[in-house]
């Protein structure tokens, strides 16, 4: 790969990693965004799937779905340098706020920053789940094998790596 | 993942106080990024600085990515075999139930907020009808929710 689409790739992550908010999920329509519309580097399908083995892979969802579409794009350098651009600017901040962590972490007009930007993650992982809801056709194979996961995660008492593995089996049985 | 790391840095090791500990995570969950790889940060600084948290960050990523690279190196060889394509097709659906119960759990400490609620519809328009960019979207509702207060009743933050 060039590394002009290097570049590109790396700026497009540290876009991202600004954005993080609410660390996984609710961070997953802005990367859509940009990986699938915005630089058709991958298929909404494609990027479906990099999301699964992300989510099935120890280590946070985000920084591993930053390396995949990476690894996509540019093989390994873009693996390398889709995680550093989305780490970057998490860790900057992240720096900055542990320096003042004894200043923030009581302070109020902080917990309302925190609190009010709430209802916007729980929009955001809303439109993580429709994003998943298109990018395969809805057939009735597709709602059981969501129905059951949803049910398994709420009993609480399964890992819930096992319940995905149940899901890719049940993706081959049915 | 913050349950193992609270016993790892705060029962075994006795590296910092449990009252330190939960400060780091209030701060890294509302903080860009992952809550993992903040918490490293903030662990990390309160140890040993600037070099504690790049070795702390670093040694957090590195099994992951290794990981990730060696199953995508072998997805992508396969990824044209019919019993590949039925697996993924069975993990998509199963991300959707796992995002349809993550969004049940996360929006009931909303319900208890009239104003978060209208906030998160407003939010939930604004990116699915009106579609736009995500960036504006966190700006906007974030700035709105800051201004109104809403947000979401007592307690830790799911997921």
């Amino acid at each position: 790969m060039n590394p002009a689409e290097l570049h590109l790739l790396f700026w497009t992550f540290l876009k991202v990693g600004l954005f993080s908010f609410g660390g996984g999920y609710p961070v997953l329509p802005l990367i859509a965004t940009e990986v699938v519309q915005r630089h058709h580097w991958l298929t909404a399908p494609r990027f479906a799937n990099l999301l699964a083995i992300a989510q099935l892979v120890p280590g946070p969802v985000l920084v591993n779905t930053a390396s995949l579409v990476g690894y996509q794009v540019g093989g390994f350098s873009g693996a390398l340098v889709g995680a550093l651009g989305v780490v970057l600017p998490t860790f900057i901040i992240m720096f900055v706020i542990t320096y003042y962590y004894q200043l923030l972490y009581r302070h109020p007009l902080f917990r309302r920053l925190i609190r009010g930007f709430y209802p916007t993650l729980v929009a955001l992982l809303a439109g993580a789940a429709v994003f998943f809801a298109q990018s395969s056709p809805l057939s009735w194979k597709v709602v059981v094998i969501a129905g059951l996961t949803c049910g398994a995660l709420a009993t609480r008492r399964l890992n819930p790596f096992w319940i995905l593995i149940g899901a890719a089996v049940l993706g081959v049985l049915l | 993942m913050i349950s193992l790391t609270y016993h790892e840095v705060v029962e075994r090791r006795g590296w910092l106080d449990e009252e330190t500990f939960l400060a780091g995570t209030t701060l890294a969950q509302g903080a860009p990024g992952a809550n993992a790889t903040n918490t490293a940060v903030f662990v990390g600084y309160r140890l040993a600085g600037l070099w504690g948290a790049v070795v702390a960050l670093t040694a957090c990523l590195l099994p992951p990515l290794v990981m990730v690279l060696g199953l995508g190196l072998v997805v992508l060889k396969t990824s044209r075999l019919p019993v590949v394509e039925r697996i993924f097709e069975g993990l998509r659906a199963g991300i959707l139930g796992l995002l349809a119960y993550l969004l049940l759990s996360w929006l009931r400490p909303l319900l208890r907020d009239l104003k978060g609620v209208a906030l998160f519809g407003l939010m939930l328009f604004a990116l699915l009808v009106l579609k736009w960019h995500p960036i504006l979207a966190i700006a906007c509702g974030g700035l709105l929710g800051f201004l109104s207060g809403a947000g979401r009743g007592e307690g830790n933050e799911p997921g």
